[in-house]
């Protein structure tokens, strides 16, 4: 139960924490004013008028109204948008002001309490105040440390990456994949999303897998169990690596056809580094999906129940295949019947193509990560 | 939820900040791209952090308190959630649970707190004490840190208690009962017979006991024997079917409770005066207490009965006839609860439903002629109308009438089966009860 005391305190201090960015939204809106006034806005097409100022404007206010929820619900979320929004103004300042930013803190911790915190509580909970300090000197510490450890991953992570970037090849088949990861921006940011998203999935696993290990508790673990989703297929031992195996070897031909097809219709750019992304991204592509069908296949034969959905799922592949070949002219119903000849003749090939392809990117990789040269 | 710690919603703002500045780096070269990392990093540290503190959580030490066992007193609940760890616990939602029919007057039902490493902190929570047996606890945890950007499992901190509410005797009905009576002690019969008070003298009878003879009458020449008064005892065994009609009306005022304060009150009065007495419970199909004892064991075994009616089981229980004890099981219990010899009068108070619902057999109890049936039909929507404004009660009456003019009926219809059946309001129920009792001891 949310007492109208804590909702008033929580108003209140959700207000005061974003007084400098309402301050700031203001000021800047004020000062629009005039130039605004100054546009005609009677004739078509509006004399006079500048759309930059106009957009500006826009952004202002959308942030400004954002502000409102986030007083409201103490929400560090709306606050966050409100501040990118001047990311897209060009203030990039406000991105980079304590000011600004430590708000987005304090709005979680107000909505912590204002969520958690009961009426009457002080009467429930008691205890002595000396640990207190105790408590108060050791979270800080450990605070300290968070942001410590941190900063630090966060410096040497950016300086790994900045790393990366200065990798310049002298090998004329791989180099404009290299400059894509390391000049072109849409690449960096895949290159960074990777790093961030392994360095916490990292940090996630091993934290939880010391702490099981280190000090394991039967109440978390029966809970972690309770809450586990009850279908959970049994697995035999080494059944990931048998359906990559198998996977492998179903894959090429349905890999070569999807391209004979994309290129066909045109998707496949005549440019050098956009073709060779496209025949990484197909092949990838088709190894996961015939990956994950036969995974689901085969997992459904392990458990010894088939269903249905055996039937269809294998016969999904059998379709795709012919259907592919038919597509791409490497087969003729009419003539050949159901014994596709030529696909298999050009079986070799293709294989030998698919596995390049897949050696080609587990090289960059290497060589992008400094493990060979 | 795979993990034992999971994100929460306000994570997207760290998340698109970061972006924002990593974006920013990448795209416009503003030198940012490392703050971005330092806040995913943060995220990763802080979450690090929840895993050993939620660990450190689940390996508390949780002990139990709770006082107070008497109607309408507070019941406290006390949990001591010590953390034997070194790693400070911040911060924990905890919740108590507690059944809904029970009213907390002080305390939280939860909150915010922290635990202090090496240190212990104490839940207290005041509810108000109601007749019967409830389930308190467990404790529920959820930790947080402290921007909310992480939330623990649900962990489960202590066991949940038991508490057995004993009923609170009726102090004003306590003096109307020694009013009606007149005395205190064991009942006199005002007949002659066994007994160890005083009674009369009278002449000698061949096989009169030698050890009767009055000796100074016999100094005076006169063969005389002392008789003495006979002590009358009664068998009283009252049954209360227990059904959700019972717990209609504000709390402490239903007429379970109130009914609960009569038969306590009235027990201790007859287990004062050597009386047996006895209860039987019916609730959700299981029976409670049963037997008839003599004095204060009878006493005690009443107001046990009655601190084990398990509302749970009420609130929960199905209108499924099928379910639970049959009305020919009641008899059976009913019969085997009763001394063979003495003839017991079986106090039965319920409402029209409960009544209706066993009223065949208690037709045959009574033609069996093993017990004396005195049935008396509460009406429940009449329960806590006394608190309502003068206006409001007069609509109200509207909504009783129904139930009053069926209470009258079924009344009439047990009277001509041959069963002492009245009906009973809040406001007279003990008086009749206690008026019943006494006529039918004047009559022993």
């Amino acid at each position: 139960m949310r007492s109208t005391y804590t909702l008033t305190i929580s108003l209140i201090a959700s207000a005061i924490l974003a007084t400098p960015l309402l301050y700031y939204n203001l000021s800047l809106l004020i000062a629009e004013l005039p130039t605004i006034a100054g546009f005609n806005f009677a004739s078509w097409p509006p004399l006079g008028v500048d759309f930059k100022v106009i957009l500006n404007v826009f952004y202002l206010v959308f942030s400004t109204l954002l502000l409102v929820p986030a007083i409201i619900y103490s929400s560090p979320v709306a606050y966050a948008l409100s501040l990118i929004i001047h990311a897209f103004r060009g203030d990039y300042g406000v991105l980079l002001s304590a000011v600004y930013v430590l708000p987005i803190f304090f709005y979680g911790a107000l909505s912590v309490f204002s969520e958690g915190w009961r009426a009457g509580q002080l009467y429930s909970f008691r205890f002595n105040v000396s640990p207190f300090l105790v408590l108060a000197m050791g979270y800080s510490s450990i605070m300290v440390l968070v942001v410590l450890a941190s900063y630090y991953s966060g410096i040497l992570l950016w300086g790994y990456i900045s790393a990366l970037r200065g990798v310049r090849l002298d090998k004329p088949v791989l180099d404009p994949l290299v400059d894509f990861f390391t000049i072109n921006p849409v690449g960096v940011v895949i290159l960074v999303g990777f790093m961030a998203l392994g360095l916490y999935l990292f940090s996630e696993a091993l934290a939880e897998t010391l702490i099981s290990y280190v000090k394991p508790s039967k109440l978390v673990a029966v809970k972690v169990l309770r809450d586990m989703d009850f279908e959970a297929p049994i697995k035999p031992p080494l059944s990931s690596l048998r359906n990559m195996v198998i996977s492998l070897a179903l894959s090429p031909p349905i890999y070569y056809l999807v391209l004979l097809n994309l290129s066909k219709f045109g998707f496949i750019s005549e440019d050098p580094i956009m073709g060779v992304l496209a025949r990484w991204a197909s092949s990838l592509l088709v190894l996961a999906v015939v990956w994950r069908i036969l995974t689901r296949l085969l997992t459904r034969f392990d458990e010894a129940e088939p269903g249905p959905w055996n039937v269809i799922l294998g016969a999904l592949l059998i379709v795709l295949l012919y259907g592919l070949a038919y597509v791409a002219g490497y087969w003729n119903p009419g003539a050949d019947g159901l014994s596709p000849s030529r696909v298999d003749e050009a079986l070799k090939n293709i294989m030998l193509g698919y596995y390049t392809t897949l050696f080609d990117m587990v090289k960059l990789i290497l060589v992008l990560v400094g493990v060979a040269p | 939820m795979s993990g034992i710690v999971a994100s929460t919603g306000r994570v997207s703002a760290i998340i698109l900040v970061a972006s924002a500045l990593i974006a920013l780096d990448v795209f416009w070269a503003v030198d940012s791209g490392a703050l971005g990392l330092t806040l995913i990093g943060f995220l990763a540290a802080l979450r690090v952090y929840n895993a050993v503190a939620q660990t450190s959580l689940s390996a508390c030490r949780v002990y139990v308190d709770v006082k107070g066992s008497v109607e309408g007193k507070p019941l406290t609940v006390e949990y001591n959630v010590c953390n034997n760890s070194w790693i400070p616990i911040a911060l924990v939602e905890v919740s108590l649970v507690y059944p809904s029919y029970l009213k907390l007057v002080r305390g939280s039902p939860g909150g915010l707190t922290v635990i202090p490493p090496r240190e212990c902190v104490k839940y207290r929570a005041e509810l108000l004490a109601r007749v019967g047996k409830h389930k308190i606890g467990p404790l529920k945890a959820v930790l947080r840190d402290l921007f909310g950007f992480f939330r623990g499992l649900e962990l489960t901190l202590g066991d949940p208690v038991e508490v057995k509410v004993k009923p609170r005797e009726d102090e004003s009905l306590r003096r109307v009962l020694l009013e009606i009576s007149r005395s205190v002690g064991l009942s006199r019969a005002r007949r002659p017979g066994e007994g160890s008070e005083f009674y009369a003298t009278r002449d000698y009878k061949p096989g009169d006991e030698v050890r009767r003879v009055y000796w100074k009458a016999l100094a005076k020449g006169r063969m005389a024997v002392k008789e003495f008064e006979r002590e009358s005892t009664l068998h009283t065994l009252f049954l209360i079917l227990a059904d959700k009609s019972m717990l209609y009306g504000p709390q402490l005022s239903t007429p379970l409770e109130h009914i609960a304060r009569i038969t306590v009150t009235i027990a201790r009065h007859l287990a004062s005066k050597g009386d047996y007495v006895g209860l039987l419970v019916v609730s959700n199909g299981k029976t409670l207490g049963g037997r008839l004892e003599r004095g204060w064991k009878g006493y005690r075994r009443v107001a046990d009965a009655l601190s084990n009616i398990d509302y749970d089981s009420i609130i929960g229980s199905t209108e499924n006839p099928e379910s639970g004890i049959s009305p020919e099981q009641l008899v059976g219990k009913l019969l085997a609860s009763t001394p063979s010899r003495e003839k017991v009068n079986v106090i039965l108070i319920n409402t029209v439903e409960g009544t209706e619902k066993y009223s065949r057999q208690f037709k045959k109890l009574q033609s069996l002629k093993a017990c004396t049936l005195h049935s008396f039909i509460i009406i429940p929507h009449l329960y806590g109308i006394e608190k309502l404004k003068a206006f409001e009660r007069a609509v109200y009456r509207i909504k009783t009438y129904e139930d009053t003019r069926k209470a009258y009926d079924k009344v009439r219809e047990l009277r001509r089966e041959g069963i002492k059946a009245v009906p009973v309001t809040p406001w007279d129920a003990a008086a009749k009860i206690i008026s019943k009792l006494e006529t039918v001891r004047g009559l022993a």
